[in-house]
């Protein structure tokens, strides 16, 4: 008899469910590609449709994300008495916000089921470490903040999992760097990315010895613990007022990073030093931190593995595996709602020698923040106006670089640097003035590698694609526009294409 | 009972102040992650 567990992320931010068949993930979704609002922390009818339809009916048990009493302590602790107070049971947030006849029918549904919890970063670091290839490693989880804590180091042996560091509340490195994304005109706890995007336009030396010893005490040798100065949970608007100039906000974006930097690798030393391993597994939302992550590569031998979605996002997918305690099989991201028929190879590869740009929504779409594929806009990266071209269509600031997808095999001959599947690392680009669109100010790019193992589709897209114009490599970005979620259906694509004006390929045509 | 009632006043006094600077921080700088 097969056992289906559905792991669920709903209340606070960034929604998500998976399910777990018989110890194979069937589905895995984010609330907001349904919703259509982006990070939305309810989850939608459509979504609960499609994990019902994917698992073959109704769970065995359910797993939540995070304990929530333990979480209304720390916020009755920090002051937050509203939230505290009046937020629902997780339980009956469960379904949705208007449909609630719906709501209701699967509230009942439910009834009786088991039902359990996994702590905040025990999720991120289960999520991680069993997706992972390895069977011993160390692995150090970094967010905003759990229930109280906001910085774990665990030792993963074999099936066993265990902490041997935990820092709590208030002193916390995402929370000090949401609010310098705050401080900087952007909004906390969604465009952390833009400020490290931002960082290559600043002079990193100008603020860095302020900002660190303005928020930060020195930090300690022997242990992993950063003590901050202040609470930083209601931001640092008022810090530096003197500082509001374009280029001023620049230059503390670039401090702000390369401070982010120099503790993330003060926090790579200590772990190595509190568990003897090999390997590393990085979690939490700071390791969507690219750059960042480049030095954990580096400082690990390669031996480092980032599950795609290490956000709140994918600990659904956590909170199953920390209550499993087993390790998954991880075939890679492509988890979520379905668009069936072949890749269209072919159709792409034409459209993209006439228009230069095509998006893509075909098979299952990514569970994590980045399109790797399926759900994706690639563009041509050779010329000068090809980031511009593609920045006007998605609406973004016009600093901001691309990332490109290339044949693995030849990833080597035009980049220096870590490089991997899933965009966790930066390199540099050996010909940055013939790729401008996929280079970065500083000449780095955040690469995606393909073999056919991984994606075949886009494998022979972008052999077809060197074949024909000597180029091994595209644009790829997600099929979206600035703060909306990222296509999810046909009929998203269908409204993406009419709306942008940019072919939208669904399936292969004749 | 004038002393109770004094320092029941008081006690209100200090509830509703707390009150409107804990209204006026959470409008000023709200929470930035919950």
């Amino acid at each position: 008899m097969s056992t289906t567990i559905w792991g669920i992320n709903v209340g606070t931010h960034d929604s998500s469910i998976t399910s777990v068949v018989d110890g194979e993930i069937v589905f895995a979704a984010h609330g907001e590609r349904s919703s259509r609002i982006k990070n939305d922390k309810f989850l939608p009818e459509q979504t609960i449709r499609q994990t019902l339809r994917a698992s073959g009916g109704i769970p065995d048990r359910i797993v939540f994300y995070e304990r929530d009493m333990w979480k209304r302590a720390r916020q009755l602790w920090a002051g937050q008495y509203k939230t505290a107070f009046t937020k629902p049971l997780v339980t009956s947030l469960l379904p949705l916000r208007d449909e609630m006849e719906f709501s209701d029918k699967f509230i009942t549904l439910l009834d009786g089921l088991p039902t359990h919890s996994t702590a905040h970063h025990h999720s991120h670091a289960a999520a991680g470490y069993y997706t992972s290839p390895y069977r011993e490693a160390a692995v150090l989880v970094i967010d905003s903040i759990g229930e109280w804590e906001t910085l774990t180091i665990w030792k993963g042996k074999g099936t066993e999992l265990k902490r041997v560091f935990s820092q709590g509340y208030p002193n916390s490195v995402g929370l000090w760097y949401s609010a310098m994304t705050q401080r900087i005109g952007l909004k906390p706890n969604e465009d952390e990315y833009i400020l490290m995007g931002w960082a290559a336009l600043g002079d990193p030396d100008k603020y860095k010895k302020r900002i660190f010893d303005d928020f930060f005490y020195p930090l300690d040798q022997n242990s992993p613990k950063i003590r901050f100065r202040q609470n930083l949970h209601r931001g640092c608007k008022d810090w530096a007022p003197e500082l509001n100039s374009v280029q001023d906000y620049a230059d503390l974006a670039a401090g702000t990073q390369a401070v982010y930097e120099y503790v993330f690798k003060h926090l790579v030393k200590q772990t190595k030093r509190l568990v003897d391993s090999d390997n590393l597994v990085v979690m939490g939302g700071c390791a969507l931190n690219c750059v960042a992550n480049s030095i954990a590569y580096e400082m690990y031998n390669g031996n480092v593995w980032i599950m795609p979605n290490p956000g709140d996002a994918g600990s659904s997918l956590g909170a199953v595996l920390g209550l499993q305690r087993e390790f998954i099989n991880w075939e890679g991201p492509y988890l979520g709602y379905n668009i069936p028929g072949a890749y269209p190879v072919n159709n792409a590869v034409k459209e993209l020698k006439i228009t230069g740009i095509v998006g893509i929504a075909n098979g299952k779409a990514e569970f994590g923040p980045r399109a790797l594929g399926n759900r994706s806009l690639f563009a041509d990266p050779r010329g000068v106006d090809v980031k511009d071209k593609v920045n006007t269509v998605k609406r973004r600031q016009e600093f901001r670089p691309f990332a490109p997808v290339i044949l693995e095999e030849h990833a080597n001959e035009y980049f220096d640097g870590p490089t991997g599947p899933y965009m966790q690392y930066t390199s540099k680009c050996k010909d940055p003035e013939q790729f401008p669109a996929i280079a970065h100010l500083d000449n780095t790019s955040r690469v995606q590698t393909v073999n056919k193992k991984q994606h075949l589709g886009l494998y022979n897209l972008l052999t077809k694609w060197k074949k024909e114009t000597g180029c091994p490599m595209l644009l790829n970005t997600s099929l979206n526009i600035k703060g909306e979620p990222m296509v999810d259906t046909e009929a998203d694509a269908k409204r993406w294409q009419d709306t942008y004006g940019v072919t939208v390929l669904t399936e292969e045509s004749k | 009972m004038i002393k109770w009632i004094k320092k029941k006043i008081v006690e209100w006094k200090y509830k509703r102040k707390v009150k409107k600077k804990l209204k006026d921080l959470a409008k000023k700088d709200p929470f930035i992650y919950d």
